[in-house]
């Protein structure tokens, strides 16, 4: 049993890197921990954890409501589920519940969603770059259970927290 | 007489890549019309390579496809090194057929467990399949996970590889990289056999297509890296033939062109085409394991591709365990391919089929000329024509197929709904990286409509 975090996105596609940049400045800083930076097809999420496992997903949310670098924990619920059924278009929630079906649900998952707002063709943009340092000790107190400390009230409704 | 439209959604045609709509018109009970519409905007890559660098294609193709980027490098590779007088060979061409075994190992598994298997299965996706055999999803999943590795321990990344440039690659892995794989290789023969074996209980509808099988062949190796222009009915030709033996033929309502032979008439492309032009190319065990599933050395019905993709799986498997246990690393990760003016084509078989490039370049290598011939372009016309025998069928045995009257009339479209889109994902089509969506217009014209 450990904790997995696994940060999902496209390094090529603008602050849509930010979830994978961020697991690249944990990387080695959390004891009994694994990172992952997950490129590509969302159909191996599965495969990246067992059912003993606290997951930690890290991706990036385009939402008006959402302000770049803002950081919302998510619940599976709020996820919308493409079912495009191609894997083209699988995203996060379409694996989780493949990976349900595949009885690989984990102990607990945790969704961390990071405000973006410029999702190019290029590198992440500077706003997001300069916020990697305290988006990355804001995910590593989380990952530590200090959820509370930066203002999580509730795990079913979303709330805002800001580095 | 008269004239009654009646439009039939497929809310999505799941598991095809692209945007693409069917229209049938039906005529006195005969079809009068049956176009595959491919409706998504062209992408332009031809237009934006003009000008580009010779280096730049094997980077800038690979971004049409996220599930067969290698194809498009290595096809890329292939002609403008071709124009240079440049060979790849020894370890950095075995490094490229490790990558590409890498290639087909993903695609083939998505297609099979995700793409393919719910059609014979009654299943709306490889979801709803995993909840019916989880311990099956799961080894395709491991099966294609292990492609995406292979993929990433030769070309950098799982998509899209950025360790490749013309010549070779930028890194050669070391050989404790690949051996690392030994384990997973092993057990992916024993696995990638175990599902050819389940698709082969399926239950196949009989379909014998009659289309001239276009692939490649190479002198002793499975067709993938190169190799001469064959069909099963004698064709023999370089690579740079294309032009006096194929057109592409636009046609208003696809915007991509429409492959043909010169004559006029369609061919297929992809793992039926390759399985049987090349049979004796396969290594033993592939060969033995098709024998003793009922593959015989030509296989022609399209619903049973998807047995021979897996055989092709188990292919590549055999082939990068063989690769990996010869490798020495290169002295050097790549050939030095200078700047030439010149022409040349150059094709690799994708997962779907022949993948062709040509290019034209200056004495500086700016590419002046580019041509892209992908499978599925080539494959619509040998589509088209499957879903005309698949309607047809249909309406032999539901002569009111159409007709609103006719009390089992909404069972009868869903059933030719689903037979329509099994019969275009029969050829794993990747019309393009974006939505999935297929609508049907059943147009129904005819006397006996009231």
């Amino acid at each position: 049993m450990s904790t997995v975090v696994i940060g999902v996105g496209n390094r090529d596609r603008g602050d849509d890197a930010i979830g994978l940049l961020l697991v690249d400045a944990l990387a080695g800083r959390l004891p009994d921990t694994v990172t992952i930076a997950h490129e590509g097809d969302m159909s191996h999420l599965p495969l990246l954890w067992s059912s003993e496992d606290d997951v930690v997903i890290v991706d990036a949310v385009v939402d008006e409501a959402v302000a770049a670098g803002e950081v919302r924990l998510l619940e599976t619920s709020d996820l919308q589920q493409r079912s495009a059924l191609s894997t083209h278009g699988l995203g996060v929630a379409d694996a989780l519940a493949l990976a349900a079906r595949l009885d690989r649900t984990p102990r607990s998952v945790r969704i961390v969603g990071i405000g973006v707002d410029h999702v190019g063709f290029d590198a992440v943009g500077d706003t997001l770059r300069q916020r990697i340092p305290a988006l990355a000790e804001s995910l590593t107190r989380l990952v530590a259970g200090d959820s509370q400390a930066l203002g999580v009230t509730s795990a079913l409704s979303p709330v805002a927290i800001r580095p | 007489m008269t004239h009654r439209d009646v439009d039939i959604e497929v809310g999505s045609l799941s598991r095809v890549e692209g945007e693409g709509a069917l229209h049938v018109s039906v005529t006195d009970g005969k079809i009068s019309d049956l176009r595959l519409r491919i409706y998504e905007p062209p992408r332009f890559f031809e237009g934006f390579l003009r000008g580009r660098g010779h280096r730049e294609p094997v980077d800038i193709t690979a971004r049409i496809c996220g599930i067969c980027p290698v194809a498009y490098q290595m096809s890329a590779a292939a002609a403008l090194e071709r124009i240079s007088g440049v060979t790849v060979d020894g370890a950095v061409r075995d490094l490229r057929r490790l990558l590409y075994a890498g290639e087909w190992i993903e695609s083939h598994m998505l297609h099979i467990g995700f793409l393919h298997a719910p059609d014979f299965l009654g299943a709306a996706s490889g979801i709803e399949l995993a909840g019916r055999e989880p311990a099956r999803i799961e080894q395709i999943l491991q099966l294609k996970k292990l492609g995406n590795d292979l993929m990433t321990v030769v070309g950098g990344r799982p998509i899209h590889p950025v360790n490749v440039q013309l010549g070779g690659f930028y890194r050669a892995p070391e050989p404790e990289e690949l051996m690392a794989f030994a384990d997973r290789l092993a057990w992916a023969e024993e696995a990638a056999a175990d599902v050819v074996r389940w698709t082969a209980g399926f239950d196949f509808p009989a379909l014998e297509i009659d289309h001239e099988l276009v692939s490649l062949r190479h002198p002793t190796e499975y067709a993938v890296l190169g190799g001469r222009i064959v069909s099963d009915r004698g064709l023999d030709v370089d690579v740079d033939d294309y032009d006096r033996e194929f057109v592409e033929v636009q046609v208003p309502h696809s915007t991509a062109l429409h492959g043909r032979r010169r004559t006029g008439e369609p061919y297929l492309t992809g793992p039926l085409a390759r399985w049987t032009n090349n049979h004796d190319r396969l290594t033993t065990p592939v060969r033995a394991l098709a024998d003793d599933v009922g593959v015989g050395p030509r296989e022609r019905n399209p619903f049973r591709s998807i047995l021979v993709r897996g055989l092709e799986v188990l292919d590549a498997v055999i082939t990068a365990r063989t690769l990996i246990e010869g490798y020495v690393r290169p002295a050097v990760p790549a050939v030095e391919v200078p700047p030439c003016a010149g022409a040349a084509w150059g094709a690799s078989e994708a997962p779907r089929g022949v993948l062709f490039h040509r290019y034209e370049t200056d004495a500086d290598g700016n590419i002046v000329d580019a041509r892209i011939v992908p499978p599925t372009a080539q494959n619509q016309p040998a589509i088209e024509d499957d879903v005309r025998r698949v309607v047809e069928a249909h309406l032999r045995r539901h002569p009111d197929a159409a007709d609103p009257t006719d009390g089992d009339e909404p069972a009868n479209r869903a059933e030719l709904q689903h037979r329509c889109e099994v019969a275009i994902r029969n050829h794993d089509p990747c019309i393009s990286c974006a939505t999935h969506f297929l609508r049907i217009e059943l147009e129904h014209v005819g006397s006996d409509a009231t």
